[in-house]
């Protein structure tokens, strides 16, 4: 009984108590959010990465309460793109239903020019007009830098234990920065893999090897401000060991962005929100936009970039060490009912990733 | 012959006048006399003075002498209406029990007699009977005149007496018997102080004061916006698990308010914790706080008492814009050994003290310890046992008395924290301060002071993190000298001037990572060096019966020192946030790097209405060098100092305030109602985003802009009684402005003003005392406030690759829920014996009675939802013992 007892005034007075509080917003009107690059690659330009190409998107959303768990889609708005040329191009929503509020510029050869000025605008179903700043292009990109990899070793806690993982950190050499000024580099990255069902027969190839592309792996980009270039720079961190996807061939889509500084602090502030870090956390604050609304508030920022992309392909087999392929023997252990899992035997199943059974054009080094 | 006959004749005088005073008879050959007559033919022959009032006898005739009698039997038969007590074998008073009945009260009397020297304005001192120690605070009161005075942090006053024969006066302080006195002057005495010595009270709690100074010091009190509270005081107010608190009783005041739920910084009329100056025997504390605010810093069994100055203060004091609390320790007891502690659940307390050369040297030593951590580990709770919390502190003065004149004191202060809740990483801090003061007086009206002090603080996170391990901590170091000279012609007339300097070094902040971890990097904020001086003088005068003025003028001086590289910005050229580097200037070691410097003038004046009522108008200006640092809202280990420099320009708070005191009922009731405006230059608040931490271009994240603050404060207090206890109220605003005025500062909230962290517009205390019998003793203490402000995210939305980016309101928009809070205690003392040392008491406390589950702190996961931290919940019951030998 004394025990209890003092274990819950202990209890009481070291850990306090913790529960769900809820403010009343008084500011509750939703915002417009607008994610919107324009790069001065076309579509067919990036299918020279190789890639499957990409058209420009403008996204837009609305802001929601913070007990909102869904974002709300904005369709049916009218985006426009604008040069200081006086040319105007509009965005169309690829699809209301399927993918509302997904809007592309369906132009194969545009591409952003050097020396021109673009602005974005956005008029609402509801006649709300956001308009962006005059953005452009920065003068100085270099060329995209090869991609190499170093096995490392991180530390995470598994289980209530650190263990050590062992990996490779992929590398992108920058060149040296002669032109004196800062360059402000952003890179993202679309992870692809081949992915072999172990169990499945390797005379039906329909469901034996698959490519899956997801953007939810590696999903965070790097930035870096360099004022000197001259050495490797860490793009992201690929555990090696009980990883599927590296077990045969790997590839990742790495898009470098060259931006003007505003934009570049936009993505920093972006991260740095974004980033667990109780001790030594900022004050909140908020970020900044370059678009302007005629009513209510708008969110986000539009840049115009240099871009430039480059496939990296990596397979277990440029380690210096083994990694066996260990999916097939995980795949061949009784587990009870409903095994073997479907990924097993038809990789169409496998859910890492949008999954084709139709090998990209691209792919192979 | 002639000669010899003058030698025989002086030797018979002589011989008669040494006769003592039990020797004297007296005949029948006196009767029919008058009296007095009587009396001073006596005096002639005997060399002996009978102290009173003659006047009064004339109206007596000697009668009755029927044989040859002693003087001494004979002056008793007049014991009916005169009270004859022998002070000497010279000295007798004879007190007209008519005249006195008025003015005594049921204690009875001390008759004293002191060197006829002294008759007009006596000096003296107030300790307490046991241990010696002095009583600042103690009131001496004439009741006759109603002029009284209060003994200063020595224990020492000094007062102007009536010109009357016999002075009745009366000494009280808070937790002690009160004492009367009848005081008389004659040129056979050699005493030419008084010296007074009260017993704590074992029949009654008499004191329950908030003020432990002249009964009606709120009136007449030359200054304004002035709390002193006793320890004595202190020590009724309920306390959170036994532990008094001398901070949080101050926030039953009004002014005054807390950063948050036990936080121990405070803050006073709207400002900021790290614009209080708070000083412990001249020393400062940087951190008035243990376990993140649980307690206070502040060993409550070595203070003696406690003066917040809301505002700058007199001049003599400075660097401080908000307020300055002033801690006065103890000085030990130097005739005799004597120990005191306390036992209570999580901490326990004990103080030695005793002579080291009796009557000339004492010293005093106490120390506190938690013992939180055995609690902990005996849980079966993993997490608890992963949580570790300890604090403990050492508090020493040793007192050396030369002769009557000089005296010096060195007080030494050892603090040390850690705490660690369900983190990976170990707070701690501490703090090592030491004072060495000389005393010296002159004369009765000049005396002296020099200090030398030495203020240390640290603070440091170690992380665990396996993956992420790291030591990081930031600091301060001081030190300084003063000296106060001053000169107190008159009663209520006082003139203080020194002059004071202190260097200091600032760390902001350093991290080192551990040698094995690779994902932190090394970051070592430059260290700052600094110099701050002072010039000051003060005067106190009483211009008429009515009109009183305190008036002082300080010059200050700061200048900052390498070694340093100091960085020059463009605001004109962006990087994100920031301003661009465009120059960095090295500046060796020793080289001035900036200064400032200001005029900060001081007037105090107070106007008596009538004899219970006056009006007081205050004026204070200060400037502030030095800047605290905070991420949070409450006072935190992790907040840092940083200097002024080319880029931070030194804060400056004016004070206006006027207001109202009148006491009613015999000073039974005392009320006040008292208005307050402030206004801050070159505030300092953070820019959107900055990183204020470990941040080596931190001044290019902080901005300067205008504050002001306003408000009311209204108290009624019951004095004494049975059932006795105080209301405060305080309605306040504390607003901030940044509207980018100059090119190096940032709009914030667009450049409009808005609330402070630390505005909170309602604020109510409510004590309550009431006395059970001889020796229970029933306390309670109510709280109000409005909940303070914060930023919260009003909304979000995803963008890219993160499901919610946060958008926040602007600046400190919301407000989390509003505080209130019941605590109540019940002190039993033991049975009063006056013959034995051993003194004893129980303390019975609840703290947060209605368990409110008042907000801690309000945090927000990535998604923008709330959580609110509730750290004292519920209901928290403790027992203390107390004890004293």
């Amino acid at each position: 009984m004394m025990k209890n007892i003092r274990f819950a005034m202990v209890m009481l007075l070291v850990v306090g108590c913790i529960e769900p509080y809820q403010f009343k917003i008084t500011d509750t009107d939703p915002g417009i959010v607008i994610e919107a690059t324009l790069s001065d690659k076309s579509f067919n330009d990036t299918k020279s990465y190789p890639s499957d190409g990409r058209y420009f998107t403008v996204k837009l959303s609305k802001s929601g309460d913070v007990t909102n768990v869904r974002p709300v889609t904005l369709s049916y708005a009218t985006v426009i793109l604008t040069s200081d040329q006086g040319e105007q191009w509009t965005y169309t929503e690829e699809d209301p239903i399927k993918k509302p509020g997904i809007y592309k510029l369906f132009n194969d050869d545009f591409k952003a020019a050097a020396g021109v000025r673009y602005k974005l605008s956005v008029t609402s179903p509801d006649d709300v007009f956001i308009e962006s700043d005059w953005q452009e292009m920065p003068v100085n990109a270099p060329a995209i830098g090869p991609v190499t990899f170093q096995e490392t070793t991180t530390q995470r806690i598994i289980l209530n234990a650190v263990s050590d993982v062992k990996g490779v950190t992929s590398k992108l050499a920058i060149p040296v920065n002669e032109t004196g000024e800062t360059i402000y580099y952003r890179w993202k990255f679309l992870p692809t893999w081949l992915y072999d069902a172990p169990l499945a027969s390797t005379t039906d190839a329909m469901v034996k090897f698959c490519w899956a592309t997801t953007s939810l792996y590696l999903r965070d980009y790097t930035l870096q401000a360099d004022n000197e270039g001259g050495y490797n720079k860490d793009l992201f961190f690929m555990d090696v060991e009980q990883n599927e996807r590296v077990l045969h061939e790997f590839s990742a889509l790495i898009e470098q962005q060259v931006m003007t500084e505003d934009y570049y602090y936009f993505w920093k502030e972006m991260q740095e929100l974004n980033k667990a870090d109780g001790v030594f956390a900022t004050p909140p604050y908020n970020l900044k936009s370059n678009f302007t609304s005629s009513k209510g508030k708008a969110y986000g920022y539009f840049g115009v970039v240099r871009e430039q992309g480059t496939r990296w392909y990596f397979n277990r087999t440029d380690l210096s060490y083994s990694i066996p392929n260990w999916l097939p023997e995980q795949c061949a252990n009784p587990c009870g009912p409903g095994c073997p899992p479907p990924p097993c035997y038809n990789c169409l199943r496998y859910e890492g990733g949008d999954v084709t059974n139709v090998r990209p054009s691209w792919w192979g080094r | 012959m002639r000669c010899f006959f003058f030698v025989l004749l002086t030797c018979a005088i002589s011989q008669v006048s040494a006769q003592a005073l039990k020797d004297i008879t007296i005949d029948q050959s006196s009767n029919g006399k008058v009296l007095s007559t009587f009396l001073q033919d006596l005096e002639k022959v005997h060399d002996i003075d009978f102290v009173g009032d003659m006047n009064r006898l004339e109206a007596l005739t000697v009668q009755g002498i029927e044989k040859p009698m002693r003087l001494l039997e004979y002056l008793d038969s007049f014991s009916g209406i005169i009270d004859v007590v022998k002070i000497s074998e010279k000295v007798i008073v004879l007190a007209d029990k008519n005249t006195l009945k008025n003015t005594l009260t049921n204690t009875k009397p001390q008759y004293l007699v002191l060197s006829e020297g002294s008759h007009g304005s006596i000096t003296g001192t107030v300790s307490d009977a046991h241990s010696q120690s002095t009583l600042t605070g103690a009131q001496l009161y004439f009741p006759v005149s109603k002029k009284g005075t209060a003994a200063d942090e020595n224990g020492q006053f000094s007062i102007s007496t009536p010109n009357t024969p016999l002075v009745v006066a009366q000494v009280k302080f808070a937790g002690y018997d009160a004492e009367t006195l009848i005081i008389g002057w004659s040129k056979y005495a050699t005493e030419t102080r008084l010296t007074v010595k009260l017993f704590q009270t074992s029949k009654e709690l008499e004191g329950v004061t908030v003020t432990a100074e002249r009964i009606n010091e709120n009136v007449v009190s030359q200054i304004s916006g002035v709390e002193h509270l006793s320890i004595e005081t202190i020590k009724t107010i309920p306390t959170f698990m036994g532990e008094v608190d001398p901070i949080r009783s101050l926030t039953t005041l009004p002014g005054v308010s807390t950063a948050g739920e036990l936080a121990s910084g405070f803050n006073v009329r709207g400002g900021e914790s790290g614009q209080n100056l708070v000083l412990q025997d001249g020393a400062t504390i940087y951190n008035p706080s243990h376990l993140f605010g649980f307690f206070s810093a502040f060993n409550p069994d070595m203070v003696s008492d406690i003066t917040l100055y809301k505002g700058a203060g007199p001049a003599s004091f400075g660097s401080r814009i908000s307020s300055v609390l002033n801690v006065s320790l103890k000085k030990g007891d130097a005739t005799r050994h004597s120990v005191s502690g306390g036992v209570g659940p999580v901490t326990s307390r004990l103080t030695v003290q005793g002579p080291l050369i009796k009557n000339k040297s004492s010293y005093m030593i106490g120390g506190r310890i938690s013992y939180v951590n055995w609690l902990l580990h005996a849980t079966d709770d993993i997490r608890l046992k992963r949580s570790a919390a300890n604090f403990h502190d050492i508090t020493a003065k040793v007192l050396h008395t030369f002769n009557d004149k000089n005296f010096i004191t060195l007080s030494v202060y050892n603090s040390y924290d850690d705490f660690r809740l369900e983190t990976d990483s170990v707070f701690s801090w501490q703090t090592f301060n030491a004072t060495l003061k000389w005393d010296h007086t002159f004369s009765d009206k000049w005396y002296s002071t020099v200090a030398v002090t030495s203020s240390n603080y640290r603070s440091d996170v170690e992380s665990q993190d396996e993956i992420e391990k790291f030591s990081y901590y930031n600091a301060i170091q001081s030190f300084g000298g003063r000296f106060d000279l001053t000169y107190a012609p008159v009663e209520e007339t006082k003139f203080v001037t020194g002059l004071e300097s202190t260097m200091s070094r600032l760390e902001p902040g350093k991290l080192t990572p551990a040698e094995e971890s690779h994902n932190i990097p090394f970051q070592d904020m430059q260290d700052q060096r600094m110099i701050e001086s002072a010039l000051f003088i003060q005067g106190d005068a009483k211009l008429t019966d009515r009109l009183s003025v305190s008036a002082g003028l300080r010059y200050s001086y700061f200048v900052r020192l390498g070694r340093e590289d100091i960085y020059t910005y463009d605001y004109n050229n962006m990087n994100g946030r920031y301003p661009s580097v465009v120059d960095t200037v090295h500046y060796a070691s020793g080289a001035v790097i900036s200064t400032y410097d200001g005029l900060e003038p001081r007037l105090s004046v107070r106007f008596l209405v009538t004899p219970s009522a006056s009006m007081k108008a205050s004026y204070y200006r200060g400037y502030q060098y030095v800047h605290l640092i905070s991420n949070t809202t409450s006072t935190t280990p992790q907040d840092y100092w940083v200097a002024s420099g080319p880029m931070l320009k030194p804060q400056m708070g004016d004070q206006y305030s006027l207001g109202y005191f009148q006491n009613f009922a015999d000073n039974l009731f005392e009320f006040s109602l008292e208005g307050f405006y402030k206004t801050i230059d070159n505030a300092v608040d953070y820019i959107e985003g900055a990183d204020i931490t470990l941040n080596p271009i931190l001044e290019a994240g902080l901005s300067q802009g205008k504050g002001k603050a306003y408000g009311g404060e209204l108290f009624l207090k019951k004095t004494r009684g049975k059932f006795n206890g105080w209301l405060s109220y305080t309605y306040s605003r504390s607003l901030r402005k940044f509207d980018g005025q100059e090119a190096t500062d940032i709009v914030i909230n667009e450049g409009k003003y808005y609330a402070s962290a630390f505005d909170q517009p309602h604020n109510v205390s409510l004590v309550l005392n009431y006395r059970v019998g001889v020796r229970g003793f029933f306390a309670t203490n109510f709280h109000y406030s409005t909940g303070r402000p914060i930023t919260i995210p009003v909304s979000k939305f995803s963008y890219d690759v993160y499901l919610s980016v946060l958008n926040y309101s602007q600046r400190n928009e919301y407000r989390i829920p509003d505080y209130h809070r019941l605590d109540i205690s019940f002190t039993l003392k033991d049975r009063p014996h006056k013959l034995s040392r051993y003194r004893s008491e129980w303390v019975f406390s609840v703290f947060n009675v209605y368990g409110r589950k008042n907000a801690y702190s309000i945090s927000f996961d990535r998604y923008g939802k709330a959580k609110k931290l509730s750290v004292l919940g519920s209901v928290f019951p403790s027992i203390t013992y107390n004890f004293s030998f």
